[in-house]
This record gives structure tokens, C-alpha cells and sequence, in this order.
């Protein structure tokens, strides 16, 4: 028997004998995957700098550095011509080169706001940081992959270091409730994404896009799998019904975790999405998604209007963004094309990231300062005390409901004429009129910033803290630089 | 194709042998002395009588995770050893070796973090 093996490793090595040497260490591959390799050799970086003595004190320098040469590589891929390797399974084109910045942008800023928030498990934080590494790690490969197979490792090393973060404040109740439901519902979804997986395999024989026959996708087998894979990265990016986890979870993991994966998880998974609906997707399923997309706008703005803890009100927000991001992977499949509809939901998705990294970021200093978790009654007159922080508090607001001037709006004008452009006319109506009752919940918050005092008993940090306020202050910049001057990025992704 | 499986009938055959004859010899020649702990139920490390409703030590959690890990990873390293010989042949000597290094030492780095970190210790 083993000889039978050796023969058969024998015949797969012939194949890939074909320049394999030459295929791993070419310039092409090693572009492709840089930003990878860079934060994967980060992380054993982190490692080495918890196991050799004194070179705890060089962490924050090793992740910033791994950061930055990771964001390098990204850059050289944007505008680089696009680069397919190891069988088609991965690619990097301008369109990953950004989502890469996207996602490095995302850890950073999660990073930056917890520094100087845990205070029981400050002794971990360097467990932390590597844990957060590796999901930045996940997020990369999550979109680059271009098979199914490929995509589940990155969602694997993305969703364990979570499930770990998200429990962190092991003496907080919330935060180890928030771990163990992320966890067991994450769990499931892996399990479903596998089923599907190894459906759509069953059905036309491969799990590389590439390689898949469009004669083979009407099939029952595939149709089944499609949709169970559909459900898992629902579940991922909060869409109606699998949104259920949104709210608990991110109230109790620690607030930079959640900042992190508002919007790191949210970005890849999107990422992917768009390919994996291009290539699985039957045409008819569009009306379905639109449908579903609606309910999810509907489901979040509602649940949002009666929330008064911050951090709900924002995962309901959340909820309601994903909605309108399906709304893009459901016209995709009409006249724009997923090119199209990539550019839109990667022009939406920097918007989010930028403006919900900032407003999870500023709940996070607030929480920190205050020890308490913010609601609408908190932050009540906090425009007298720190005019700055309420400012771009509210700037992040009218970012997330939309209004002209910001990413936000930008954003949703994209994906709103993409839909009008796939024939989706009355869908796109419904889908603005829900935006607009959005702008309630929304214009609470600022309500509550400007125009009501502060709470008796519930008085508003007066203490600055430079490092949170810098942050908040680059990325409302980046919120406006998005909704005034957006002509260089989006002529970048052409 | 049925004659690759010999071996491995082989295998099985000695196994059992080697098992029953052990037990013959020590039934005909060994002494018999009872006792209550002989006579219970075998469990490896537990008492097999009362609740089993207990306390474990979370250190027992703690090594079995470690123990799944690097049994799990091990694991890869046969499937390597078995395809090392025949990419070998392709003149990829180099390659495997570079890739089973790295590989091994991401191990080697994650066993020294546990070490570091106390993780093994049993007494904390």
C-alpha cells in the first residue's frame, strides 16, 4: 500500500514539477502573497518577542513596522498588472491591493484605540496584538482567495483569534458571554460553509472559480451549496437572518475588538463575496438577494431606533450596512457586471471602515475613560465639555446615515445606481426610503451631543486623551477626503 | 492490488498473537493475589466508583490542548516524510526541506512561547 501511495505522490509531483521551484520563488508569486508573507512573518515576530526576555519592549514597534511593510507590498500591487497563482486559487490585482490597505487600516486603527484600554489584562497584551495580527492575516487571504478551499483557511484564521479576542475581559461576564456565543454560532457557520463547500464540489467537480463550468452551476447540488455557503458568510457580515449575534457580541467583547471586527470582518468578508457571487450565483437568484437585502435595511434601522446603549445602536447600524452592500451583490448579477459592483462595495466598505472604525473608536475611549459602557444618556452634553470628540462623533454619524459631503453618501450612491442600473428601480426606492429612517437614530446621537445637558451622575470625561483624539481626528479626515475628493481612489480601481 | 494489504494482515497477526500469548503466559504462570482495586472497572486516571461530578484541575484542559496541537501537527510530518522521497526524485530535495524546516520551526517557536509562558509546569 505504501508503495501504491509513493506511485500516486509520484504522478502529483510530475504535474507539479511543471516549474514549481520556479513558480514559488518567482517575482510574481512573491508579490502576490507579500503582504501575506509580511504578516505572517510579523506574528512570528510577536512570538519571538514573548519568548526572548527584554524584547517584550520592542512589541508596538514590531507591529507598527509589520504594518507598514506589509502595507508596502499592498502598494506595489495596486495598478501592478493582475497576478494569478498556485492554480488560480489566489490572486492580487489593484482591487485586493486595496481591500490589503483596507484591512491593515483596520487593524491599526482598532490597535491604536485599545491602546491604554485594558487595564486587568494589560499583562496579555502582547497576546492581543499577535491575535490581532493573525486575523489582519485571515482578512488578506480571505481577499485574495479565489477558491473555496483557500477562502476557508483565511476565514479560520481569522474567526479563532476572534472567538479568543472577543472573550478577552476574562473578568468581565459580558466579554466571555460574548466569546463563547460568537464562538458556538462561528462554529456552526464553518461547519455550514464546509457542507456547502463540499456540495458545490460534488456538482461541477472543482472548488477553484476558474476552473468551474457555468453549464454546471442551474444543478440542485450546487444551488444547495451555493446557499449554504451564502448562509455562513451572511452570518459573517450580519445579514438577515443570521444577524442575531451582532448585538450581544458586540456589546460585550472588549471595545477595540469590536471596532475590529465592525469593520476588518466585515471588509473581508465582503471581499470575498462579490467574486464567490459572481462565480456561484445563478442569474435568478438576484430578485432573492435583493429581497433579503431589504429585509436586513429594514431589521437593522428598526432594531437600531430603540437602542440607547452606543455600542447596540452601532451593531444595529452595522446590520442595516450589510443590507445595503447584498443590494450590490444582488444587482452584480444584471447589466453593471462584478467589476462594478466590486468598485462599489470597495468604495462603500473604506467609507465604513473610516467611519465606523472611527465612532466604535470614540466608544471606546469613552469607555474607557468613564469605565462605564456608553449610552445616549452619557454622552449628553459632551459638546460643551470636549467640543473636538463630539464633533467628529457626529461627523461619523452623518457619515453612517448618508448625508452628501461624507464617504457615507458617496458610498451608498454607488451601490443605490448600481442597483438602478441592474434593474432594480423600485428595490433601490425601498432601500433609500429605509435610509432616511435611518437618519432618526442617527440624529439622536447628535441630538444628544448638542442640544440636551449633561445627565446628573453621569458626568462626561473632561480628561483629553492625544493618542484616541489624533486617530479620530485622521479618520474623519479620511471620511470627508472619501465624500469630497474621491476621484483619485476610484480612478485607481478602473 | 489485494496483495498490498499483506503486510499490514501481517501486522494485525503478530499484534494479536503477541497480545494473547503475553495474557496465556501470565494466566498460566503468574500469581493470582485479588484484590479490590484489581477487580474494578480500568479507568486511566480516575476512580471509577462514586459521582462523577467532580472538580478537574484546569491544568488536565490546558495539557490535552497542547497535546492536540502537536499531535495534530505531527501528523503533517508523515504525510511530508511519505512525499519527500518522490519529490526528492524531482530534484526538489531542497524545496521539501526548506518548507519542513519552516514548518518545524513555527513548531519549535510555539513549543518554546508555551514553555516561556509556563504552560508547562504543572505545579503553579
Amino acid at each position: 500500500m505504501i508503495a501504491a501511495m509513493i506511485q500516486a505522490s509520484t504522478t502529483t509531483a510530475d504535474i507539479m514539477k511543471a516549474g514549481l521551484m520556479e513558480e514559488i520563488f518567482s517575482e510574481r508569486t512573491l508579490q502576490a502573497t507579500g503582504p501575506f508573507m509580511a504578516l505572517s512573518f510579523g506574528i512570528l515576530l510577536l512570538v519571538l518577542a514573548e519568548i526572548v526576555p527584554g524584547l517584550q519592549l520592542l512589541r508596538k514597534l514590531i507591529f507598527i513596522a509589520t504594518l507598514g511593510v506589509a502595507g508596502w507590498c499592498a502598494w506595489k500591487t495596486i495598478g501592478a498588472p493582475e497576478a494569478w497563482v498556485f492554480e488560480d486559487t489566489y490572486v492580487a490585482n489593484s482591487t485586493t491591493g486595496w481591500w490589503t490597505m483596507l484591512f491593515l487600516a483596520a487593524t491599526f486603527i482598532a490597535w491604536l484605540f485599545g491602546q491604554r484600554y485594558y487595564k486587568a489584562e494589560s499583562a496579555l497584551e502582547g497576546e492581543h496584538d499577535l491575535l490581532m495580527m493573525s486575523a489582519c492575516a485571515g482578512m488578506v487571504l480571505m481577499a485574495g482567495s479565489r477558491d473555496l478551499l483557500v477562502f476557508f483557511v483565511g476565514l479560520e484564521l481569522l474567526s479563532v483569534p476572534l472567538y479568543t479576542l472577543s472573550a478577552f475581559q476574562r473578568s468581565r461576564r459580558e466579554s466571555v458571554e460574548a466569546g463563547l456565543k460568537y464562538f458556538v454560532l462561528g462554529a456552526f457557520a464553518a461547519a455550514t460553509y464546509l457542507f456547502g463547500s463540499a456540495l458545490v464540489y460534488a456538482g461541477t467537480g472543482t472548488l477553484t472559480f476558474k476552473a468551474i463550468n457555468p453549464a454546471d452551476l442551474g444543478g440542485p447540488l450546487v444551488i444547495a451549496g451555493a446557499a449554504l455557503i451564502a448562509a455562513s458568510l451572511f452570518f459573517k457580515v450580519s445579514v438577515f437572518p443570521f444577524h442575531m449575534w451582532v448585538p450581544d457580541v458586540y456589546q460585550g467583547a472588549p471595545a477595540p475588538v469590536t471596532t475590529f471586527m465592525a469593520t476588518g470582518t466585515k471588509a473581508a468578508a465582503f471581499a470575498f463575496l462579490v467574486p464567490a457571487a459572481a462565480a456561484l450565483l445563478p442569474y435568478e437568484s438576484k430578485h432573492l438577494a435583493a429581497v433579503i437585502a431589504l429585509v436586513t435595511m429594514a431589521v437593522g434601522n428598526f432594531g437600531a431606533l430603540v437602542q440607547t446603549d452606543l455600542k447596540r445602536l452601532l451593531a444595529y447600524s452595522g446590520v442595516a450596512h450589510a443590507g445595503t452592500l447584498l443590494l450590490a451583490i444582488a444587482a452584480l448579477q444584471g447589466e453593471p457586471g462584478p467589476d462594478a459592483a466590486m468598485r462599489a462595495v470597495l468604495f462603500y466598505m473604506a467609507a465604513y471602515v473610516f467611519t465606523a472604525g472611527g465612532a466604535f473608536g470614540l466608544v471606546t475611549m469613552l469607555e474607557s475613560q468613564t469605565g462605564r459602557a456608553v449610552t445616549i444618556d452619557s454622552i449628553k452634553g459632551l459638546a460643551a465639555k470636549r467640543p473636538g470628540i463630539a464633533a467628529a462623533l457626529a461627523l461619523f454619524m452623518l457619515s453612517l446615515g448618508g448625508i452628501p459631503a461624507t464617504g457615507g453618501f458617496l458610498g451608498k450612491y454607488l451601490v443605490f445606481s448600481l442597483a438602478v442600473r441592474s434593474d432594480l428601480l423600485v428595490v433601490a426606492l425601498i432601500g433609500i426610503v429605509l435610509s432616511v429612517v435611518a437618519l432618526a437614530y442617527y440624529l439622536r446621537v447628535i441630538v444628544a451631543l448638542y442640544m440636551q445637558p449633561e445627565m446628573d451622575g453621569k458626568p462626561v470625561p473632561t480628561q483629553a486623551r492625544a493618542l484616541s483624539g489624533l486617530v479620530a481626528f485622521a479618520c474623519a479626515v479620511m471620511v470627508l477626503a472619501l465624500g469630497l475628493v474621491p476621484a483619485w481612489f476610484l480612478d485607481s480601481l478602473r | 492490488m489485494l496483495a498490498d494489504y499483506v503486510p499490514i494482515l501481517l501486522l494485525v497477526g503478530v499484534a494479536l498473537g503477541f497480545a494473547l500469548l503475553n495474557n496465556a503466559l501470565s494466566e498460566l504462570f503468574g500469581r493470582k493475589r485479588k484484590n479490590i482495586g484489581k477487580a474494578d472497572a480500568y479507568e486511566c486516571g480516575m476512580e471509577p466508583r462514586g459521582s462523577a461530578r467532580i472538580r478537574l484541575s484546569i491544568h488536565f484542559y490546558l495539557i490535552a490542548v497542547l497535546f492536540i496541537l502537536f499531535d495534530v501537527e505531527a501528523v503533517f510530518l508523515f504525510l511530508w516524510a511519505v512525499s519527500a522521497e518522490a519529490l526528492r526524485a524531482q530534484d526538489m530535495a531542497m524545496l521539501v526541506l526548506y518548507e519542513i524546516g519552516v514548518f518545524v520551526f513555527v513548531l519549535v517557536l510555539a513549543l518554546a512561547y508555551v514553555w516561556r509562558k509556563g504552560g508547562l509546569e504543572w505545579d503553579r
